[in-house]
């Protein structure tokens, strides 16, 4: 188990940014702020060289006449293991009938017809945690078909299409414009054996992604980028074709504006989150 | 009846990354709070500004309850980010780590405004430019 100290810093307020400013440039991302500031550091060598590095700066920024409002102290953290308590938050969970989510260190016995997807929690829009991404994933365990070719738009971790891989698309194309959310899609296809069918680009949709005819859209998005989307979305779809999309709640979803050949199949709600099913119909419409 | 406030904890965390590892599970373990409901709440509400560093204030209830309040970043952290600083220098003033805009100074002084204690936007703009400096950040025009 890690053992932690914490080094709590006390300086006057106007110097509190600059300070901020040694602890951002040191890579110091997460820390707490009351009358002080509370920096926590495992306990190994790189402790020694930040500590170096804060005599430096106070050397430098401090001026002998306020030393008397400057403080610094030094303690270690009670012991636990907040690992620990990271994975015991991530059960094995069942979405729909078929789909079992589950980190990589829980073991799970799959029942018959089960399928079980594996997926590291890391980001918050992937882990099967969100309500949204729980109802993309029954959406979809509800309507694809085999051979399907999936589009996930804003792939996140790449849950959506490689559950929709698991459920027997014959390919599936993510896009997000996070970069890491492409490098952990790519990390989690590779655990599932999946990377032959799944590819994962970063970027935009309509800019890098030319049109196709793909058999499912899927969309868990935020509402703007949806509302920006939307009219496109068809042009990635092939007749009938489906768009599963969430992401929204009621009051986004009144605010939708639908292209007109597109009609609605399903809506669901779980809490506050809203999930549709959208089918193309033809671009040659009969008046 | 309005709720008995116990504590309000500040963090300074990375948008969508957040984990019960320090300072989180000390920070708020101490007042008995569910953390990973924290953790989790935390990163949804800040997953679509991945790349930021987001401080949220937790506000704590006598019935363990929280409420949390998302606050804009750091004036550092938004400096750092103009200036494209990956890693940074360990050594400000010596080196220079990278340049910002005036116009970057003028925008994050604008953010910053209400924070900042600051008479008028020039005030902001000479605290923002000071934090630059202590971080080896050469301001340019």
């Amino acid at each position: 188990m890690k053992r932690w100290a914490r080094i709590e810093i006390k300086i006057p307020r106007e110097k509190r940014e600059s300070l901020i400013g040694f602890l951002l440039i040191q890579g110091i991302e997460k820390w707490e702020e009351n009358e002080g500031i509370r920096v926590y550091s495992p306990w190994n060598s790189d402790l020694i060289l930040f500590l170096r590095a804060l005599q430096d700066f106070l050397l430098r920024e401090i001026s002998s006449w306020e030393e008397a409002s400057w403080s610094i102290s030094f303690s270690f953290v009670p012991q636990r293991d907040w690992g620990r308590e990271w994975r015991d938050a991530f059960p094995p969970r069942k979405v729909g009938d078929r789909l079992v989510i589950k980190p990589p260190w829980a073991d799970y016995q799959a029942r018959k017809g089960e399928v079980i997807l594996e997926i590291e929690p890391r980001s918050a829009f992937g882990t099967g945690e969100h309500p949204s991404t729980r109802l993309v994933l029954s959406l979809l365990e509800r309507y694809i078909k085999k051979g399907d070719l999936v589009i996930d738009v804003g792939c996140g971790s790449g849950i959506l299409s490689l559950a929709a891989l698991l459920l027997g698309a014959r390919r599936a194309i993510g896009v997000d414009v996070d970069e890491i959310a492409i490098e952990e899609s790519k990390e989690n296809a590779r655990r599932l054996s999946l990377e032959e069918k799944a590819e994962f680009h970063r970027g935009n949709l309509l800019k890098d992604i030319p049109p196709t005819e793909a058999e499912i859209i899927l969309c868990n998005i935020d509402l703007p980028s949806l509302k920006a989307l939307f009219p496109y979305l068809p042009y990635y779809l092939k007749e009938g074709g489906l768009l599963i999309a969430s992401g929204f709640t009621e009051e986004g979803y009144k605010i939708l504006e639908v292209p007109e050949f597109i009609e609605e199949v399903r809506k669901e709600k779980e809490g506050d989150w809203i999930g549709v099913v959208w089918r193309r119909k033809s671009l040659q419409h009969n008046p | 009846m309005a709720k008995k406030v116990v504590a309000i904890v500040k963090l300074q965390l990375p948008a969508g990354k957040a984990t019960p590892a320090p300072p989180v599970g000390p920070a708020l373990g101490q007042y008995n709070v569910n953390i990973m409901e924290f953790v989790k709440r935390y990163n949804e509400a800040t997953a679509n500004q991945v790349g930021s560093i987001i401080p949220a204030e937790v506000t704590i209830y006598a019935d363990r309850s929280f409420t949390i309040t998302l606050k804009t970043p750091p004036a550092a952290a938004l400096l750092k980010e103009a200036a494209r600083i990956e890693k940074g220098s360990g050594v400000p003033n010596r080196e220079k780590v990278g340049t910002v805009t005036r116009a970057d100074i003028r925008r994050i002084a604008e953010i910053k405004l209400k924070d900042l204690n600051a008479r008028d936007i020039e005030s902001a703009m000479r605290i923002i430019e000071g934090t630059a400096r202590s971080m080896g950040i050469q301001v340019v025009d």
